[in-house]
């Protein structure tokens, strides 16, 4: 099967939900540890 | 700290060893270069994974590995923030970028701009890329190199040739298939040294000291401040600087910068290049976030282990032979008694009633330090031919790495960060030549020459190049942080490159007359901005680009209006 020539949507959608994760790690972490 | 001259022969052994089987591998596998292809494009058969690590590679100098744990030793994991527009921004390059560049199958990013323009704006942002990266690769060396023989009392100059030939040696040689080889290595190096030192760290803290009890002792210093949501412009790193600053600066370096650009062009098909740029949006945030993490480690274990007042072993010896050696001595000995409060404070982890008290002598104990540069800065005055860094970020983490890292580790941490600066200066050197090579020189060749001839030459202009980047290295001063400095270069060029970019693929109306004269207007403008300091410079690349873009539609429009009045 031919791969298609661009890549979709699906793997920008991945990249800007896991750094949306990313972000909220990080604010749960401050939310955690700054007293 | 003092200066340590003599390493241990095991770590001579691991150093030696690592980079000059980079070197010697890089060359070897990649001699046969036969036409401009194969040199510059590293004959378009390029994975997207070496493409992802080969990008990250060349983002991640020395400086990210000495300055970043330091950064986040001082001022906590906040410099994360930084990165916050690179996803948005390889997801832009991969949409409209890669495409057309592929489509277009041209070697540099500039050879783009006299297609849709004219030869003049190519070759005037192929000069602005010269210029920027040409002193960048300089720093690039020397950086690590200012550092690392403060510590280890190398000499600076010698220092300077040692990078700045290994790196020649093989880019020469094997142009872009080498230096993405090569890179593949040495990223593989600087992961693995990393995850070392993250794990030996942790391990050297107090057995009462679990990671979550460490965490909190950073976190009531205020080093886990990770996120700030103000709309304050001095405050250099914020959640809107990093994602609206953050954005245009990598999408202008990723985009347009050649020492970027190549490695992508490198990719066998659109889908590869574009896999690879994905790859960086996913690791870049993690990946600073832990190293990050190591310098809030490296704070945490300085909270039971002795640490000098100045980081910098070189300010600690000037200072002892000057006339303010008293003074200092007071600093030192009140700097201990801080210190020792805080270890007995500490030694089950932190309570909230502790919390007040530990901030009291974190404040206390950065007003000494702030007394102790203070003095360095009097001493810079009164001997300004041999000026002192005061600011003893950059020195945090290989203070610890010499003093607390087992033989054999410190010789591979020396290679992290050696082959973090020869990733870099490959890819800056690679991306100089090819542009200097197929933008300049080629380009004004009015008569044919063979593929043999362009490839020679390419070979040259690396050379040469290399040169220059040492040449550079050799005279450069060191000023505030050095990560900032390589940022702030790029940010008064990189606004006006991208605004003309952006033109070019979105705005079909403005024409090459009106952007030249725009570009040049706003690369004045911007220099005035940066000198008279109106701005941070993070600001100044969103400014340069929409200043660019703003000229070049308003140029374009007077001059379709005189055309239709004379007509």
């Amino acid at each position: 099967m031919n791969q298609p020539k661009n890549i979709g949507g699906k793997e920008y959608a991945i990249v800007l939900i896991a750094n949306l994760i990313y972000i909220l790690v990080c604010y749960f972490l401050m939310q955690l540890f700054t007293i | 700290m003092e200066i340590q001259p003599n390493l241990h022969t095991i770590d001579w052994i691991v150093l030696s060893i690592t980079l000059i089987f980079i070197v010697v591998y890089g060359t070897y596998v990649t001699r046969k270069n036969t036409n401009v292809q194969d040199y510059i494009k590293g004959g378009n058969d390029t994975k997207w994974w070496t493409i992802g690590l080969s990008v990250m590679a060349t983002q991640a100098s020395a400086i990210t590995f000495l300055s970043t744990p330091g950064q986040a030793f001082h001022s906590g994991m906040g410099f994360v923030q930084f990165y916050f527009g690179l996803p948005i921004a390889m997801i832009i390059i991969c949409i409209v970028f890669i495409p057309i560049y592929h489509k277009l199958k041209v070697y540099t990013a500039y050879e783009f701009l006299e297609g849709r323009f004219d030869v003049k704006t190519r070759t005037l942002t192929a000069i602005l890329f010269l210029i920027q990266r040409g002193l960048s690769a300089g720093i690039t060396i020397f950086a690590p190199a200012i550092i690392l023989s403060a510590v280890l009392g190398w000499d600076l100059l010698s220092l300077n040739i040692i990078i700045g030939f290994l790196v020649i040696i093989y880019t020469v040689s094997g142009g872009t298939k080498a230096v993405n080889v090569t890179q593949k290595q040495q990223m593989i190096i600087i992961f693995l040294g990393m995850f070392i030192a993250f794990w030996m760290i942790v391990n050297q803290l107090p057995t009462d000291i679990t990671f979550t009890k460490a965490l909190e002792i950073a976190g009531a210093s205020g080093k886990m401040e990770i996120l700030d949501f103000s709309f304050d412009l001095n405050n250099r790193y914020t959640v809107w600087s990093g994602f609206i600053g953050g954005t245009f600066l990598m999408l202008s370096y990723f985009g347009t910068d050649q020492s970027q650009v190549q490695r992508y062009l490198s990719g066998k098909s659109v889908r590869e290049s574009q896999l690879g740029m994905v790859f960086n949006g996913l690791l870049k945030v993690p990946m600073q976030f832990f190293i990050l993490l190591v310098g809030v480690m490296v704070f945490v274990f300085y909270q039971f282990n002795a640490s000098p007042l100045n980081f910098n072993p070189k300010a600690n010896e000037v200072v002892r032979k000057s006339s303010y050696q008293a003074d200092y001595q007071k600093l030192t000995e009140e700097h201990i008694v801080i210190e020792n409060t805080k270890k007995a404070l500490l030694a089950d982890g932190i309570q909230k009633h502790e919390v007040a008290e530990i901030q009291m002598l974190n404040s206390k104990d950065a007003a000494l330090k702030d007394a102790s540069k203070e003095i360095i800065d009097k001493i810079n005055l009164e001997n300004p031919l041999e000026k002192i860094e005061s600011n003893d970020k950059d020195y945090v983490f290989i203070h610890f790495i010499l003093n607390n890292l087992p033989k054999g580790l410190i010789g591979l941490l020396l290679a992290v960060i050696l082959s973090a600066a020869m990733s870099s200066t490959a890819s800056e050197l690679n991306a100089l030549a090819s542009t200097t090579a197929m933008d300049l020189y080629k380009r004004s060749n009015t008569i044919e020459k063979s593929e043999m001839h362009y490839v020679k030459a390419s070979k040259w202009f690396t050379l040469l190049w290399g040169i220059i980047a040492i040449s550079v290295a050799c005279v450069a001063n060191l000023f505030d942080n050095l990560i900032q400095l390589v940022n702030i270069i790029g940010s008064i060029f990189y606004g006006n490159v991208l605004g003309i970019f952006l033109l070019a693929f979105f705005i079909k109306y403005v024409k090459g007359n009106a952007v030249f004269i725009a570009a040049i207007i706003t690369q004045i403008l911007i220099i005035i901005v940066w000198y008279l300091d109106w701005l941070p410079y993070l600001w100044l690349n969103l400014l340069g680009c929409i200043l660019v873009m703003m000229i070049a539609i308003l140029l374009q429009f007077l001059q379709k209006t005189t055309d239709y009045v004379s007509e």
